[in-house]
């Protein structure tokens, strides 16, 4: 068989020579141009608890579809506090798709829901094939750009799954075309969000992902303005950790919690930074029992955290909140859902997947899943909250 | 359709060719008549089917092809048609052998055997890009100038963003090659085993 032997010749490795030094020069100007992150940025905690104390519960989702799960919220100004979640027949149906909501607070509901993006749609957007769309996880830049991180799996179940983000200029009412974030070698599958994003001193996002295909564990991707992934760091490794929340407290310091699916004890995982985000502790149990579920955590106005999760190993059937100064010691200081053994057909509830935030008004909202088939909200004042903490 | 997109579905549509070039080869001697094949399944997969291309399923499930596996199939089409084989085997060797020693260490730590997360380093990492130049280097300085040329390649790719993927390891390595690279190797030790067992 011939052999081109062209490459062998003294002008074409010449010419490579000559290539490799201006590629690899580019190469280095390139990954030498990447900026250090400069820690958290961390906006002094709302302490503005005006008003009486109020605690409502109210339906967020309004039953269009028998399938609604994993919500996420921002406050969005000019419009006020938007929720988006995935919902569709079922589980991972074809006819999945990402809803949203417009809470009224003057009326004290939320407006109806819409269809952000579908199944097809995210097809014919990414030119490839999508069975299903899962997770998202909303977030408002600076800028007031708004980030619609979500999941999609092209194969398998949800453990193939990848990251797709959209953003907004206009507040939500429109958003740009959905591109795929490449995080991973292996078929680029088994990324998933849930846990709240934050921000990074020089403007990129860190958003707190999971991996769940060969291991469980978190991990953490930074974001950059042009919505391409600039780095990943790992936040456990192994079996057992799954879900990270992250809560920047200073530019230095954030503590995090994980989702524990190991073996017994089911504890609610604990770590944290003191370097802005360089390097994070291996995860630890905290007291808190978890029953291999969801975590969210927001601060509290006093400077300490307020954590919703499900109080007791068994299943999901208790949503509490609770409070801690350090992030390892907490009191419950409310049961927000609590049906064990309540029920006339001996059925339990489940209240999963919280999203715990606080809006500029200094109000809480906690927003969850009931039994994988409605969204609830709750909102609850700081001076509420004040009234628990005594 | 942004670039990496196109260089998505070329990267599909150069494997579908391959395929199907090979498939054919021996109840097809003309290297214009497999050609032809070869256009004629990649123009049926561009055909939509119920909404996408076939190609567009192929990518859903194997994501894009990187740099690496694109120039050998690139390589592999033009032998299959041609009869030239434009890579000396030597280089083709090392090129594999090299590919599949790094994927059976990658992936699992990758995949999270452990707490180093080798993925990582391409995002950000100087000492990888360092590590890339030094055997680019190498290789041209022994004679390897097409493993040299791939590996300059697929930096070029990743400074000209033609992959969706901002990773430097997606350019160099993905499943399919690493797959290939593994059982080419395997095949090529157990073969020269069994060539030096005979001789004795």
């Amino acid at each position: 068989m011939k052999t081109f032997t062209a490459p062998a010749s003294p002008v074409w490795r010449g010419a490579l020579w000559l290539a490799g030094g201006v590629v690899f020069a580019g190469a280095f100007w390139r990954v030498g141009a990447q900026s250090e992150t400069g820690g958290f940025a961390v906006s002094p905690p709302i302490t503005a608890a005006v008003g009486p104390a109020r605690y409502e519960s109210r339906k967020l989702s309004h039953d269009t579809v028998p399938f609604a799960h994993s919500v996420t919220a921002i406050e969005v100004p000019g419009r006020g506090l938007v929720a988006f979640w995935y919902g569709g027949t079922r589980e991972g149906s074809k006819d999945s798709a990402i809803y949203s909501a417009v809470f009224d607070a003057a009326r004290g509901a939320w407006g109806p829901e819409n269809s952000v993006i579908t199944r097809p749609e995210l097809e014919r957007a990414l030119h490839r094939s999508i069975r299903k769309i899962g997770n998202p996880v909303a977030w408002r830049g600076r800028d007031n750009r708004l980030w619609l991180f979500f999941v999609s799996a092209s194969i398998g179940g949800w453990s193939g799954s990848a990251v797709n983000v959209m953003q907004s200029a206009d507040g939500g009412h429109s958003w740009s075309a959905p591109e795929r974030l490449i995080t991973s070698p292996f078929l680029n599958v088994s990324t998933l969000v849930k846990g709240p994003a934050f921000e990074f001193a020089d403007g990129s996002i860190g958003l707190p992902v999971y991996h769940e295909l060969v291991g469980k564990f978190g991990e953490l991707l930074r974001v950059d303005s042009d919505g391409r992934v600039a780095a990943k760091q790992r936040l456990a490794w192994g079996q057992y950790s799954l879900q990270p929340a992250i809560v920047p407290q200073s530019a230095t310091d954030a503590v995090g919690f994980m989702r524990y699916s190991g073996d017994a004890p089911g504890r609610v995982l604990f770590f944290h930074s003191g370097d802005g985000g360089r390097n994070w502790s291996a995860p630890e149990k905290l007291e808190l029992p978890n029953p291999n579920a969801a975590v969210a955590a927001v601060r509290a106005p006093d400077g300490g955290l307020l954590l919703a999760f499900n109080n007791q190993e068994g299943n999901r059937d208790n949503l509490s909140l609770a409070h801690s100064a350090d992030g390892r010691h907490w009191r419950v200081i409310h049961v927000v859902e609590d049906t064990r053994g309540r029920t006339a057909d001996g059925r339990t509830g489940e209240f999963s997947y919280p999203w715990l935030m606080q809006t500029a008004d200094g109000n809480f909202h906690l927003m969850y899943t009931v039994d994988k088939q409605r969204i609830r909200h709750v909102l609850f004042s700081g001076a509420w909250l004040r009234e628990r903490l005594r | 359709m942004t670039l990496a997109t196109a260089f998505g579905f070329f990267g599909h549509a150069l494997l579908l060719a391959v395929t199907a070039a090979l498939l054919v080869r021996n109840r097809i001697t003309s290297g214009r008549s497999r050609l032809v094949v070869a256009v004629a399944v990649v123009a049926l997969a561009a055909v939509p089917l119920g909404g996408l291309p076939a190609l567009a399923y192929l990518r859903g499930g194997f994501g894009d092809l990187s740099i690496t596996t694109v120039a050998l199939l690139a390589l592999a089409l033009v032998r299959n048609v041609s009869g030239r084989m434009w890579m000396p085997e030597r280089d083709r060797w090392v090129l594999l052998a090299g590919t599949g020693l790094v994927a059976l260490l990658f992936y699992p730590l990758a995949l999270g055997l452990g707490p180093f997360d080798p993925y990582a380093a391409g995002f950000t990492s100087p000492l990888m890009v360092g590590a890339l130049a030094l055997l680019f280097a190498a290789a041209l300085w022994r004679g390897l100038p097409w493993v040299a040329a791939i590996i300059l390649l697929g930096v070029a790719g990743w400074l000209g963003g033609v992959l969706e993927s901002s990773n430097l390891w997606d350019y160099l390595l993905d499943p399919l090659v690493a797959v290939y690279a593994v059982i080419d190797s395997v095949g090529r030790v157990r073969a020269r085993l069994r060539g030096s067992v005979q001789t004795q």
